[in-house]
C-alpha cells in the first residue's frame, strides 16, 4: 500500500467511526459510560481534516500525525490506544512497506499499551484475528462477521466494562466494532 | 546530576495541593530538585491527556533525571502515551514508579534532597514500596 492508498483507506474508516457515532455510544452505554462514539468521533474528525489538508510523503509520516492528532483531540482510553497503535504501525512502516507487518505491530501496541490479552473482549480481539486473515488472505465481510460474533460472547475483562462481568456477554463491544469498520474499509485495497 | 519529579493527576487541584505539602515538607533542600504537575483536561475536567504530559516532559528536557508519579490507573496510561512519543534518548530518562502517589512523591522527594543518584532513588523506592 502506498501512501495514498493508507489515505483512502483510513479516511474511509474516519468517516464511517464518524457516522456510527451514535451507535457506538450506544453500545458503550450499555457495558461503559457511554462516550465511546463520542471520543473516537473527536479524533477521527481532526484525522479526516488533516489527511484531507496536509501533505505526506510517506506511510510513516500519515502514521504519525494521525498518532499525534488522536493523542491531541480524543478522550477515553481507547483513543490513546489508538493513539499508540498508530504511532507503532508509524515506527513499523519506516521499516517496511509489508501492510501485514505493519498491522502485526498495532496489534503489539494494543498489548502494550492497553495490556490487553486475547478473551478480554477488547479491541485486541478483532484486530489480531483480521490481521491474521489479511495475511492468510482470507479477510473478507463473512470473516469479519464471525469475529464480531465472537467477541459478543466474551466477558470483558478490560476497561470499564469489566465492571460490569456477565452482563457484557452477548452485548457488542464498540472498540471491537470500531476495528471492524477499519478491517471493512481496507477490503476495498484487497 | 538534576532531578525533576512530575505527579500526573486526574485533578488539577490534587496535583498542586500536594506539590505545596511536599515542598513545604522538605523546605530547605527543594533546590535539589523541580516538582512539575501534569494534571486535568484542556476543557478543565477531571482527567488526564498524554499532550499536557508531553509538554511538561518536553519542559523539562534539560533535567538528568524525571521520576514520575500517577494518581490512578488511566493517568499511568496517559503518562505512557506521553512517553511513547519521546526519542529514546528523553524517553531513558524517566522513570515512572508505581508508589502511591502522596506517599511516593514524598519519599522520592526526600532521596532527591539527599542528592542521591538515579540508580540509588530507585533502589530505595523499590526497597520501601
Amino acid at each position: 500500500m502506498d501512501t495514498k492508498d493508507y489515505k483512502d483507506w483510513l479516511s474511509s474508516w474516519f468517516k464511517k467511526v464518524m457516522a456510527e457515532k451514535d451507535m457506538l455510544n450506544r453500545l458503550d452505554a450499555e457495558i461503559g459510560d457511554g462516550d465511546f462514539g463520542d471520543n473516537i468521533a473527536r479524533g477521527a474528525e481532526a484525522a479526516l481534516q488533516a489527511l484531507d489538508q496536509e501533505i505526506f510523503d510517506s506511510p510513516n509520516n500519515l502514521l504519525q500525525r494521525l498518532a499525534f492528532l488522536f493523542m491531541e483531540s480524543t478522550g477515553g482510553t481507547s483513543g490513546v490506544i489508538l493513539s499508540s497503535t498508530f504511532l507503532e504501525m508509524s515506527r513499523k512502516a519506516v521499516d517496511t512497506v509489508e501492510l501485514t507487518d505493519i498491522l502485526q505491530a498495532g496489534s503489539r501496541a494494543i498489548q502494550t499499551r492497553g495490556k490487553a490479552a486475547l478473551g478480554d473482549k477488547t479491541m485486541l480481539d478483532m484486530w489480531e484475528p483480521l490481521t491474521e486473515a489479511y495475511t492468510t488472505h482470507t479477510l473478507d465481510e463473512a470473516e469479519i462477521t464471525k469475529q464480531l460474533e465472537r467477541v459478543k460472547t466474551m466477558q470483558a475483562n478490560k476497561g470499564r466494562a469489566a465492571d460490569y462481568e456477565d452482563n457484557t456477554l452477548g452485548k457488542q463491544d464498540p472498540g471491537a466494532l470500531a476495528v471492524a469498520y477499519l478491517f471493512e474499509a481496507l477490503l476495498e485495497f484487497i | 546530576m538534576t532531578a525533576a519529579i512530575v505527579l500526573v493527576s486526574h485533578s488539577d487541584k490534587l496535583a498542586e495541593a500536594l506539590q505545596e505539602m511536599i515542598l513545604e515538607m522538605i523546605p530547605t533542600h527543594s533546590d535539589t530538585f523541580k516538582m512539575v504537575t501534569a494534571a486535568g483536561t484542556n476543557d478543565g475536567h477531571l482527567g488526564t491527556t498524554p499532550l499536557r504530559i508531553l509538554e511538561k516532559l518536553n519542559e523539562l528536557h534539560t533535567y538528568d533525571d524525571i521520576y514520575l508519579f500517577y494518581d490512578m490507573g488511566s493517568a499511568l496510561l496517559s503518562s505512557e502515551a506521553a512517553i511513547d512519543f519521546l526519542d529514546d534518548a528523553s524517553r531513558a530518562r524517566i522513570h515512572i514508579f508505581h508508589a502511591p502517589i502522596v506517599e511516593g512523591t514524598h519519599y522520592c522527594a526526600v532521596q532527591c534532597s539527599l542528592n542521591k543518584d538515579r540508580d540509588e532513588v530507585i533502589t530505595a523506592m523499590n526497597k520501601h514500596f
